[in-house]
């Protein structure tokens, strides 16, 4: 309230005439006494005031009662009253927040400095240094040990993994806590949303968070008030989005030449004549285009000594690069309100309110650009069979129906999707005893609803691509998921001894429903007449579904630092969850650190500021799978009813397969980590050993055929990743004001599978009729599995000559390698081909701050590995299907003797077309993720702090795989199988940003 | 201070007595897990109905199901363009490994047919045991003897196909399917032919109009003649088929061509039929096989009157009927480009294929799906009265010594499908014979490949193709499944 009223007090301060003022002047200089320009002089509650120039002093005009600020980047603020003074001289300390600073840990708070476990905080502000529609997308290249895979869908975010591949694949995320909230993914924040962003890495930080915490933990904070002046900012961009790394493929004559090749010897082949086709259609660039997209966000908020709140809303809107409807928007409004009520109570209510709409493109339309073949127009007015649109049918030209128009298939697909999420949370704090005993009541609620529409027009291209009604499918989801937490927590100190004791409870409740309808010859004219009621009433369906989910715990957590030398956490947590069988785990972890530099011995060295070793143990849980699925159930509806008479007869089946016992999957995990700061203070950085075993890993595997169901979730053994990661963060400032941070971080990860229940290997990735990847001991988790290529037969000649007997061979054909020497190639001649886990995730940064300019540039990179190029292997489907233009260009023939490529003829074969390390490519990628040049004045009179900007997000990324992306997702045992996607995009943006 | 311990000790306490149920919850929109309430006859059928439904596999009765069958054989060629699907073309010119994907959806589709009538035949004792009343004892027996035909009609087509194969008759664990081994031949017979007989015992003779396509004793004995027809036991086949014939329940439609027709579906010629229907809908679920879409004539218009034209009539069949005369089974067989069918549809020149297999043929009128669809309402012809008779003849040449009730001779029996196809009768009929008229008779439904390897001819027949004698009779197990279950060998000749 105070602070509202200050606001006012700003305002009406504003209106007022001058007084009599007196002219100060002073010197700013630094601990080393180094003048230090750039530095913010303000009058307090005023937007009066200067900057130090170069020899770091400044003048201003002053009344005696006004309190002066000195501000600056990286320094501790100093805030002086002017008194009867017309000289003062200041001298600003280095900020080491670093170490000073609070992070928010799970169910709590703690110095940076007594932490015992690897944990990375990222501002609000640094995430809104790039341009992305999601937060997590902003983090890729700058926390070691995170790997982000991205879309460039629009409103879909990255899926984000932490130290290695553990569990299954969609169940595999992070847990993420908003404000206390558990949420599946953070989606509905923006950047300009969140204060800031905590990583729990290890498992003694995660261990606390027992049941969730299996795949890492991120904690998100929502903007509060943390300064005393109450402030306003407003941070708004508009930017283009160009696609980018499309690929290229075989114009009309070249895809011609190379059909004529394939199938000369084919009998009933009549070759092709280029001339017969009217075109040559680029498909891929007929669905992209360039896309507008903008943000903002607006934030109020302020702190006294009883009240804290923060106000604001954010915008998002993201056209898609696809050439049809689909886009993004998003609207967010939070308030956060905390309150001393009394020296015994505080209260705090925080509600984040998100509401999105979008249209979802059509991705598969993707894949048609692919296969389709380049020879006829995407709009044919010859073609009078089709409407409402004239688009050109490739059955025009004699192709079969399985090819279809991709731009029609992209413009014929209306799918509307919006939803709004309501998160609050409300808590109580008691402090019984001042500053020992605190309870904590805590209620959490993520309330969300989402509505999604379907429709297609009655259409037709041509062949198989059209529908003679038009029809329409809605769905109808509300989820809630309450959490109720009661914390207490005990502190003390005595000595140099200082201890904390946390005893908690949680209990959760999660359900989910929703219901579904669809019906046929709905005109849909507009968005009015989308009604299902407005269908025929013939042909309608409903259907309807739920989910249920409770869960107990209780925890606890014991913290002590003896003399800032040695200090320790211990965690317990005991969960029951209603997914498992077997209802309770137990989570127990522990970390120690020792601040050697509190040594005596190390009071001479001069090396050190700061070091710190780190060691940790814990187990972590995760019931992130689909509830009760080991129970067998009845499958029902029509695909299981019979007919009888033309009449469906109601029928249900059954797996017959005995569902496995599912038992908790457990991560257990080592980290030993130091972290330090080089005397000069200009270097610090953190470096960890991580060693991380996944017991019981649940994920869906083939199973052997005859129990009625593919594949059965089960624990299907343990696996192992481990690693390294290092982060460095060196700054320096020059006497020529310039002021330069380089920030770097590496992860290297080791993903071994180290045992397998029951069986010595499961494939995955089924491609064409085979698998494609095996996950055995040994090897990383979903390794790609099939042939080495040892060339490509040269001659006919060669090929006879060669006494290893393969299928088929001949000129042109792979000549694969004979590994066990029988002379024969078959299945034991299949070997490991890499995985699509890489084995160095790194991050670069550059940030170079001169006078107003500061640019900020982002570099990352992932290598080692590999990408199963599904796309050219399921080509063969589509015999008469376009080849990439990089085939073309490379394929084997007479005049160009590729020992790499296969000819056309040979590529046509199945043999061919088989898990080899042709299709399996190398994934590695660098990235400029980011270019930011910033300009920042306070010269303008209403805008006391504005900074322009220009960005350019993603604009270049260098790799050798053949496609859009090497990002990848999957399920562990078959990821990084590209069967097509959305393209990326780059980003190129202008922006402001203004305090008031 | 007071006021907070006891709410700490109420929420704990809250918590321990709700414990047990708040952690046990049934997943949503699920029967409890002892759903079935085996006290209640109407509960019997359910899982016998989803036995049935699995029969529109799309692996046994569509795709595949063409490929192995017939393209396979001399009777019918890829079709569709040329270049197109390569993995059919490998089935088609016997150039498959045991890596081709359309040989192990086969696989997967009849063990997925096995797998429901395995959950049935398990469900029917625990309504037996349960049920009062000794005529809904007996429902449950019976509708266990169709289940068991189901999955007997699976083997059987399994062990044409593969040759060996692993038994799998209940619940098992997935650790004990990866480690099952293959039965031989002789045991995948003696397993099929006791299913059936059991079968035999306890079904109806027939059923009401609405039960239309349910499965009854004849269809069981008719599958089990056949099974024995390819063990060449000729009494069995002999008295089988003697006994459905001496029926009188079933004779050949006056018109060949309305056998095919969706007026001729489950008619007095059809024992066993897999049923194909979009229920008078044009959208929702997908109720209805593609086997006759995927077979329909390509690039036709308008679009309910095209497919994918697959399984095209080769010259070799065209040229067999001309070479004997035939008039009447090849206008229904053959669909030729740039003709008008006698019901009144046309397939224009602009298709891609000269013939198509016309005994899939469905009238536009029939054809009302939503998206461009042919002939969703036909179903999928497995065994009618003509083949009955066929094999009865055989039986009668290859010498069965035991007495039939019909009386009917072999040479009658094979004279009463000449007569409908418009032949003169022969005498003194020979088993090359009956072999001719099975392929003029039975072309393009499937039977043509297995038949040929059956009679030993197919070596002769398919020589071109390439076709090795002691290899292709049966498809090569396929290699992902070999991958899951590292206890299968490998048929002999593939590796």
């Amino acid at each position: 309230m105070k602070e509202i009223l200050s606001l006012l007090f700003i305002f009406f301060i504003l209106l007022q005439p001058v007084k009599s003022q007196t002219a100060i002047k002073g010197t700013v200089v630094d601990d080393q006494n180094l003048p230090l320009p750039g530095v913010s002089v303000l009058v307090k509650n005023t937007f009066k005031g200067t900057m130090t120039d170069v020899d770091g002093t400044y003048s201003l005009n002053v009344l005696p009662t006004d309190t002066i600020i000195f501000s600056m980047i990286g320094m501790i603020n100093q805030t002086i009253l002017a008194g009867d003074r017309t000289v003062i001289d200041v001298k600003l300390n280095t900020e080491t927040t670093l170490m000073e600073e609070v992070v928010v840990i799970g169910y709590g708070s703690q110095r940076a400095k007594d932490l015992t476990a690897p944990i990375v905080t990222v501002k609000g502000e640094d995430l809104t240094r790039q341009v992305t529609s999601n937060a997590m997308q902003a983090m890729q290249g700058k926390v070691a040990g995170l790997q982000i895979i991205s879309s460039g869908v629009p409103g879909s975010g990255p899926s984000v993994k932490i130290r290695g591949v553990g569990s299954i694949g969609d169940f595999a995320r992070p847990l993420y806590v908003v404000d206390g909230v558990f949420v599946d993914n953070i989606d509905f924040l923006g950047a300009g949303d969140i204060e800031d962003l905590t990583v729990l890495k290890d498992a003694s930080a995660s261990a606390i968070y027992g049941v969730r915490a299996a795949n890492g933990v991120i904690l998100i904070t929502t903007k509060r008030g943390t300064t005393g002046k109450p402030s306003i900012s407003y941070d708004g961009y508009f930017g283009m989005q160009l696609p980018v790394n499309i690929m290229k493929m075989s114009t009309r004559d070249q895809y011609v030449e190379l059909l004529n090749e394939a199938y000369a010897g084919t009998a009933g082949y009549i070759p092709k004549d280029p001339a017969a086709y009217p075109v040559s259609t680029d498909w891929y660039q007929e669905l992209v285009r360039p896309a507008p997209m903008t943000g903002h966000s607006i934030d109020i908020s302020g702190m006294s000594d009883k009240t804290s709140y923060s106000f604001g809303g954010s915008y998002l809107f993201q056209e898609g690069i696809m050439d049809t409807k689909n886009n993004f928007k998003r609207l967010n409004i939070r308030g956060r309100l905390e309150q001393n009520v009394n020296q015994y109570l505080k209260i705090g209510l925080n509600t984040i309110i998100s509401r999105y709409d979008k249209f979802n493109p059509n991705e598969g339309a993707f894949f048609g650009a692919y296969v389709n073949p380049p020879v006829y127009p995407v709009y044919d007015p010859a073609n009078t069979a089709a409407y409402p649109v004239l688009f050109g049918s490739p059955q025009t030209f004699g192709f079969g129906n399985q090819y279809g128009n991709p731009v029609a298939a992209a413009y014929y697909a209306d799918n509307y999707e919006k939803g709004n999420k309501l998160v609050f949370n409300g808590y109580a704090e008691f402090y019984p005893v001042k500053n020992k005993l605190t309870y904590k009541f805590s209620y959490n609620q993520d309330l969300s609803n989402w509505n999604s529409r379907g429709y297609t027009p009655a259409f037709n291209v041509g062949g198989s691509q059209g529908v003679r009604k038009s029809s329409l499918s809605k769905t109808f989801g509300v989820s809630s998921k309450q959490i109720i937490d009661n914390l207490l927590t005990y502190r003390n100190q005595s000595g140099g001894v200082s201890y904390t004791l946390m005893v908690g409870q949680s209990t959760r409740v999660e359900k989910w429903e929703s219901l579904s309808g669809s019906a046929i010859d709905v005109p849909g004219l507009d968005e009015q007449s989308k009604y299902l009621v407005l269908g025929s009433f013939r042909d309608r369906n409903a259907y309807d579904g739920a989910g249920r989910y409770n869960g107990i715990s209780f925890f606890t957590r014991g913290t002590f630092n003896i003399n800032d030398k040695y200090l320790g956490t211990v965690t317990f947590r005991a969960d029951a969850s209603s997914k498992y069988q077997k209802k309770w785990g137990y989570f127990p972890s522990i970390g120690l650190g020792w601040n050697i530099t509190q040594e005596d011995f190390m009071a001479d060295q001069n090396l050190f500021s700061y070091l710190k070793l780190r060691a940790s143990w814990g187990l972590l849980g995760n019931d992130n799978v689909p509830a009760n699925s080991a129970v067998i159930l009845g499958q029902s509806g029509a695909g299981a009813s019979g007919i009888f008479g033309d009449e469906l007869v109601d029928g249900m089946g059954a797996q017959t397969v005995v569902q496995n016992y599912l038992r908790w999957e457990v991560v257990n995990e080592y980290d030993i980590g130091v972290d330090f700061t080089v005397a000069n203070d200009r270097l610090s950085g953190d470096l960890d050993l991580y060693y991380r075993t996944t017991d019981n890993v649940v994920f869906f595997a083939p199973i052997a055929t005859g129990g009625g169901v593919a594949e059965l979730l089960g624990n299907n053994g343990s696996v192992v990743n481990a690693g390294v990661e290092l982060s460095l963060n060196w700054t320096k400032k020059y006497d020529n004001g310039l002021k330069m941070t380089v920030g770097f971080n590496a992860t290297t990860i080791i993903n071994r599978v180290t045992k397998l229940e029951g069986r010595e290997y499961i494939p995955s990735g089924y491609v064409r009729g085979n698998y494609t990847t095996r996950t055995a001991i040994g090897h990383p988790i979903g390794s790609f599995y099939g042939y080495e290529i040892d060339g490509v037969y040269q001659s006919e000649g060669e090929a006879l000559r060669d006494e290893v007997s393969q299928i088929i061979k001949g000129a042109g054909f792979f000549k694969y390698k004979d590994q066990n020497g029988d002379k024969i190639i078959n299945e034991e001649d299949k070997v490991y081909l890499g995985s699509a886990i890489p084995w160095l995730i790194t991050g670069l940064d550059f940030g170079f701050d001169y006078k107003n300019f500061d640019l900020n540039i982002s570099l990352l990179g992932q290598f080692g590995n590999k990408i199963l190029n599904a796309k050219r292997m399921n080509r063969d489907v589509f015999a008469d299907g376009n080849y990439d233009q990089d085939f073309y260009l490379n394929h084997f023939t007479p005049d160009n003797p590729s020992e790499k490529y296969p000819s056309a003829f040979a590529y046509s074969f199945s043999f061919t077309q088989q898990a080899n390390d042709f299709f399996v490519e190398d994934a590695s990628f660098g990235r400029i993720q980011n270019i930011t040049l910033g300009y920042t004045t306070n010269k303008i009179r209403f805008i006391p702090g504005l900074r322009i900007y220009a960005s350019a997000q993603r604009p270049y990324t260098f790799f050798t795989y053949k496609g859009f992306t090497t990002e990848i997702g999957g399920t562990p045992i078959s990821t990084g199988i590209d069967n097509s996607v959305y393209p990326l995009q780059a980003v190129y943006t202008v922006g402001f940003k203004a305090n008031f | 201070m007071r006021r907070i311990y006891t709410l700490l000790i109420m929420t704990l306490i809250l918590t321990f007595v709700s414990c047990e149920d708040f952690l046990e919850i049934r997943p949503e929109g699920t029967l409890p897990t002892s759903g079935i309430d085996y006290s209640k006859t109407e509960n019997i059928f359910l899982s016998v109905s989803a036995s049935y439904a699995k029969l529109r596999n799309y692996g046994a009765h569509v795709f595949p199901y063409i490929g192995a069958f017939e393209i396979a054989s001399d009777n019918a060629d890829k079709g569709s363009s040329p270049e197109d699907n390569p993995t059919m073309l490998e089935l088609d010119n016997l150039s498959y490994q045991s890596d081709n994907g359309l040989i192990n959806d086969l696989w997967i589709s009849y063990f997925d047919i096995v797998s429901g009538a395995n959950y049935s035949i398990h469900q029917m004792p625990l309504f037996e045991e349960t049920l009062i009343n000794s005529s809904d004892k007996l429902y449950a027996l019976q509708c266990q003897g169709e289940v068991k035909t189901i999955r007997a009609y699976a083997y059987f087509n399994l062990t044409r196909l593969f040759g060996r194969v692993p038994i799998v008759d209940t619940v098992l664990t997935a650790d004990q399917l990866a480690s099952v081994s293959q039965a031989s031949k002789g045991q995948l017979y003696t397993f099929i032919e006791k299913d059936l007989l059991e079968a035999i015992e306890v079904l109806p003779a027939g059923y009401t109009k609405d039960w239309a396509g349910r499965i009854n004793k004849y269809t069981a004995m008719a599958l089990k003649a056949k099974v024995h027809m390819y063990q060449a036991e000729w009494d069995s086949v002999a008295s089988l088929t003697d006994r459905i014939i001496e029926s009188g329940r079933y004779s050949l439609l006056d018109d060949f061509r309305a056998v095919f027709s969706i007026d001729g579906e489950n008619s007095r010629e059809s024992l066993f039929e897999v049923q194909s229907s979009t229920l008078g809908k044009s959208t929702g679920d997908q109720t209805f096989l593609e086997y006759a879409y995927v077979q329909g004539p390509r690039g036709n218009n308008p679009s309910n009157m095209q497919g994918w034209g697959f399984c095209t009539p080769s010259p070799n069949l065209i040229n067999f009927y001309t070479d004997r005369g035939e008039i009447i089974r090849p206008a229904t067989t053959l669909l030729y480009r740039g003709t008008i069918t006698p019901e009144g549809d046309s397939i224009k020149t602009i298709v891609s294929n000269p013939v198509y297999n016309g005994k899939v043929y469905t009238p536009s009128i029939y054809s009302n799906w939503n998206y461009n669809g042919y002939g969703f309402d036909h179903n999928v012809r497995i065994i009618r009265y003509a083949d009955i008779l066929l094999m009865y003849a055989e039986a009668k040449v290859n010498a069965a010594t035991v007495v039939t009730a019909s009386g009917l001779a072999a040479d009658d029996a094979v004279n009463l499908v000449r007569e409908r196809a418009g032949l003169l009768p022969l005498t003194g009929v020979t088993a090359a014979q009956i072999w001719d008229e099975r392929r003029a008779e039975l072309a393009m439904e499937e039977d043509r490949f297995p038949d040929l390897v059956r009679t030993g001819r197919a070596a002769m027949a398919l020589a071109s193709k390439g076709f090795v004698t002691g290899k292709h009779e049966v498809y090569p197990i396929p290699s992902a499944q070999m991958q899951l279950n590292p206890n299968l060998t490998q048929n002999s000749g593939y590796n």
